[in-house]
């Protein structure tokens, strides 16, 4: 305890000195004042008194200064003096400390923004209870198709739990379903849950509570959990809104809790992220459900499962597959050869391949960070060396190698700490940039902040900066003094060979690394053209897209939609500057295609896609064969038209044509739902990838819209000049029906380079950028070491010249150390390129790791570099006057 | 050691001390009076005395040092290992 009396006692001569030497300097005056009246009082005269006294203390000066030194000064002094050693020395060469200055605030800001992003997502965990036992749970069939369970599944899992008692601790089901809320314009989602779902997930609420057994029980009153996107954006954060009233869908429900922020179960969507904002129990309102109750409705749900402590996916697996063979047997139409189950990890939902990317991204990062920082030690190098005779002034006037390595090193030290307070500043720049362009890549980026974490990473970085930066050559210049005190005259050129040594090592890492990050940002780019080049199978370029949804009650029944529907094209036709409409499209979902006729083995599934008439010509796709629906058709469907994949698989090798394929109604929302329709094929066309040039083709069953009216439409048109025709075509909707409601908001699609996905686009200019950034700063650094290299042999080359050496063999002569550098260099960077760029063979589109064209690219790329680099100081070497290079001290 | 061991007797101001440990030695331990501060600043460093500023009984300002409990603690050690150092330096002596 009393340590810190010690302590505080310390702090306060620390910073209080001056306030605390005049103290001691008046306790001194008052003990030889005593002394000195003392020895009055023994009978010595006053003068004489004052002088004894004095002797018998004695001087003071000294002990002030020991008594300073006793305090802890010293290291203190020693401290401040080197760096005010340090400031004086950087100001000298201000373009040496700029350029050090910004190269490492580069670095230390893109790490910290990356830290920062890290720790959003990474660090700052999953909120539930135990998060690594909690996953989705899908069922797979034999070929390894995977669906959610549906949840009559569901239920028969839950009844039959004694069959997978140890493995699993408990399982819940959600609902997804699109709603508004009060009297919003946009839609959110609302996740229906089963019995017990927040207590599965194990988070507590960040205001109010979750449901209590009453409230999820049947004929409970309506309540409602929201999350906290919800809280902020609709109620402005306002602690009130529990217990206040909200219309879900026009039913009241009271708010009785709020999630926090991180709670995103479950995740509706695919590679994206689509959370609910409102909970609800599925229990009371499962009666006015009943899509529930169908065994075949395998869509718009999650199932979610929580393993027991010692279990793994492989004996939930195992556990679970007695219950999906009995459930096959009982239930063959629906459960036929969906005999085993997979489990997805909760993280792994919210990370997911996103995981993948920022690993890289970081990768990449610490890469340029580190190349910045072998810039920056070779820059002191060279500085050191040129200040080596200072160094053995200092040295001869006796600085030990210890005090002149940490005066070398309070440099690197004042450097890197400016690196890092505006790599912080940087850092919270990039942070904003990627909150604002990254909003796919990466989860929760509203979090993506630079906070207190953020800066301790930033200066432990560039404390680390200042180790690797200033530790080889702080040591070198230390011995280099040493040396030359031994030596006479020499100036410069002593001890050189070795330094130029170390000085090309250097280059050939910083070499590697661009290589490395060079052959990666090669892939990427190479990825991204082949991507772009990739034939949609349609017109997608100028294409305007929206889709709809009618008004209930009005348009509920299937015939007032399809004649809205029709309207609708008709009013689009005639707008002025559109040259073709098409409606095209519900859900898109996959449904199992049949042969009434074949013992049908075959288990086809194919996309449900209710189209207009208008679809084939206004979306630009071939006919392969057969026929396009007409205007009877639409009366009275006659026929299927599949697309050529389909065709394939029904016919393979002949013709699909004549064919008759059964269907099931796939809308929800009609009464007929899974009713099979048997018709025979009447035409084939063309594969399309209607959802981007990354996704697969699928085969697709199109069928005219009347036949299966869906409740909501997508409608596509073609126009000459289509961003502004954007209002014209929301008019002239809404002059159909007014109280028509958009969804999302129409578009215009592209083609090529635009249709490319914003992640993917994201990540291949950040690759790019950065392997620019690590090609300037080698380029920079070769430069920089060939030149000076020039400078330091100018009496050889001068020598060389003397003896009748051409320019061209000087040129070889400098520039063959670079040469060595890069080769050196590069062949490390390719063999470290082909390990370190597996972390990014995910994100390659038809293009191996080891794409020939990337390598012969990234090396020519870099010969060029180097000979520009080497090429200019080279030259002025050979200018050099001989008798003033051998003259010159 | 000497120090400490002076301040347990009461608060003291650094004239006192020497004067304290001049006169129980009867003037052998006669030491510059000096080296009294440093040895009294790496006290008050560790947390084994505390100094403040009082009124001596003349009447002018003089820093007062008092022992803490640590610094009994500390003295009480020193002590121990003084006397144990004692102890194996006759036996020595003795022997030779």
């Amino acid at each position: 305890m009393e340590i810190f009396r010690g302590i505080l006692h310390r702090l306060r001569v620390l910073f209080r000195g001056e306030q605390y030497a005049s103290e001691v300097d008046e306790e001194m005056r008052f003990h030889l004042s005593l002394d000195t009246e003392h020895r009055m009082r023994a009978g010595v005269e006053a003068g004489q008194a004052a002088v004894e006294s004095r002797r018998h203390f004695g001087n003071p000066t000294y002990i002030k200064e020991e008594v300073r030194y006793a305090a802890g000064a010293r290291w203190l002094d020693a401290a401040a003096q080197d760096l005010r050693y340090a400031l004086r020395s950087l100001r000298r060469a201000p373009a040496f400390a700029a350029l050090a200055v910004a190269t490492l605030a580069l670095g230390i800001g893109s790490s910290t923004a990356m830290f920062s992003v890290v720790d959003a997502i990474v660090l700052r965990g999953l909120p539930y209870r135990d998060a690594g036992r909690l996953a989705a749970i899908y069922e797979v069939s034999d070929e390894g198709r995977i669906r959610t369970p549906s949840y009559p599944t569901f239920a028969d899992w839950q009844t039959q739990a004694a069959s997978f008692g140890t493995a699993v601790e408990g399982m819940a089901y959600i609902r997804g379903d699109g709603i508004k809320l009060d009297d919003d314009a946009e839609r959110r989602i609302v996740a229906y849950v089963s019995t017990g779902f927040f207590q599965l997930a194990g988070t507590r609420p960040a205001l109010g509570r979750t449901f209590a057994a009453e409230e999820e029980a049947a004929g409970a009153a309506n309540v409602a959990v929201i999350s906290w996107t919800l809280f902020m954006e609709k109620f402005g954060g306002d602690r009130g809104v529990i217990g206040r009233t909200m219309r879900v869908n026009g039913e009241p429900a009271t708010i009785i809790g709020v999630m926090p922020h991180a709670f995103a179960l479950p995740n509706f969507g695919g590679s994206g992220w689509i959370m609910p904002s409102v909970w609800q129990p599925l229990e009371p309102r499962r009666a006015s459900m009943p899509q529930l109750a169908l065994r075949g409705l395998h869509v718009d749900s999650r199932t979610l499962v929580r393993l027991r402590p010692g279990a793994d996916s492989a004996s939930v697996a195992a556990a679970m597959r007695t219950v999906q063979h009995r459930l096959a047997a009982e239930y063959p139409l629906d459960q036929a050869h969906w005999t085993s189950v997979s489990l997805e990890p909760v993280s792994r939902q919210v990370y997911g391949t996103r995981r993948q990317q920022l690993t890289m991204i970081f990768g990449a990062v610490a890469l340029v960070l580190l190349l910045a920082c072998v810039n920056i030690s070779n820059l002191f190098l060279v500085r050191s060396s040129v200040r080596s005779r200072e160094l053995a002034v200092r040295a001869a006037l006796g600085a030990s190698r210890l005090r002149i390595a940490r005066q070398l090193f309070s440099e690197s030290l004042l450097i890197a700490l400016a690196g890092g307070v505006l790599g912080v500043l940087l850092g919270a720049v990039f942070a904003g940039i990627a909150r604002h362009t990254a909003t796919q890549l990466i989860p929760f980026v509203s979090e993506v902040r630079v906070g207190s974490r953020a800066i301790a990473f930033a200066l432990g970085t560039a404390l680390v900066a200042a180790v690797i930066t200033g530790a080889l050559p702080a040591i070198r210049a230390s011995v280099g003094a040493l040396m030359l005190r031994l030596k006479s005259g020499g100036g410069t050129a002593g001890g050189d060979r070795q330094d130029r040594r170390i000085r090309y090592v250097l280059v050939s890492v910083q070499f590697a690394v661009t290589v490395t990050l060079l052959i990666g940002a090669g892939l990427l780019l190479q990825s991204f053209r082949r991507v772009a080049s990739v034939s949609l199978g349609y017109e997608a370029e100028g294409l305007i897209e929206f889709a709809i949804r009618p008004p209930s009650p009005a348009y509920d029944p299937p015939d007032a939609a399809a004649s809205l529907y029709r309207r609708i094209l008709d009013g689009l036709q005639s707008t002025p500057g559109v040259s073709a409409a098409t409606a095209g499209g519900g859900a898109l979902i996959p449904v199992p295609v049949t042969r009434p006729e074949a013992s049908d083995d075959a288990r086809l599934t194919a996309l449900y896609h209710p189209v207009s008439g208008e679809y084939l010509r206004t979306m630009g796709i071939p006919l392969l064969a057969g026929r396009w629906f007409g205007d009877d058709d639409m009366r009275v469907a006659s026929g299927f038209v599949v697309n050529d994949r389909l065709a394939r698989q029904l016919a393979p090798g002949g013709n699909a044509i004549g064919m008759r394929i059964t269907v099931r109604r796939a809308s929800q929302a009609r009464a007929d739902f899974g009713q099979p329709i048997t018709l025979p094929v009447i035409g084939v066309v063309g594969d399309t990838r209607l959802n981007g040039p990354e996704s697969n083709v699928e085969a697709e069953v199109l069928l005219p819209y009347t036949l299966e009216v869906w409740p909501w439409m997508r409608f596509a048109v073609r126009a000459a000049a289509p961003e502004r025709m954007l209002r014209g075509i929301e008019k002239s909707v809404k002059d159909v029906e007014p109280a028509v409601e958009f969804l999302g908001t129409p578009s215009v699609s592209r083609s090529g380079i635009a249709a490319v996905d914003q992640g993917r686009r994201f990540i291949t200019m950040v690759l790019a950028g950065f392997a620019l950034a690590a090609l300037m700063l080698a380029c920079v650094g070769l430069f920089g070491i060939v030149a000076y290299g020039v400078e330091q042999r100018r009496r050889e080359l001068g020598v060389r010249i003397a003896l009748g050496a051409s320019s061209g063999q000087l040129v070889g002569v400098v520039m063959s150390d670079a040469i060595v550098a890069l080769a050196g260099g590069a062949a490390v960077g390719v063999l470290g390129a082909y390990y370190s760029v597996r972390v990014i063979r995910g994100m390659l589109f038809q293009t191996s790791l080891a794409d020939p064209g990337t390598l012969v690219a990234v090396l020519l790329v870099l010969s060029a570099v180097t000979v520009l680099a080497s090429y200019a100081p080279a030259r002025r070497a050979t200018r050099a006057d001989p008798m003033l290079a051998i003259r010159s001290d | 050691m000497l120090i400490l061991h002076t301040l347990t007797l009461q608060p003291m101001h650094g004239y006192a001390i020497a004067k304290h440990i001049a006169e129980r030695s009867q003037d052998v331990l006669r030491v510059e009076q000096g080296s009294l501060y440093p040895a009294l600043e790496r006290l008050l460093g560790k947390g084994l005395v505390t100094a403040k500023w009082a009124e001596s009984p003349t009447g002018r300002r003089a820093r007062y040092y008092t022992i803490t409990a640590a610094g009994r603690k500390a003295l009480g050690r020193e002590i121990s290992a003084y006397d144990a150092a004692l102890v194996a330096i006759a036996r020595v002596l003795e022997r030779a």
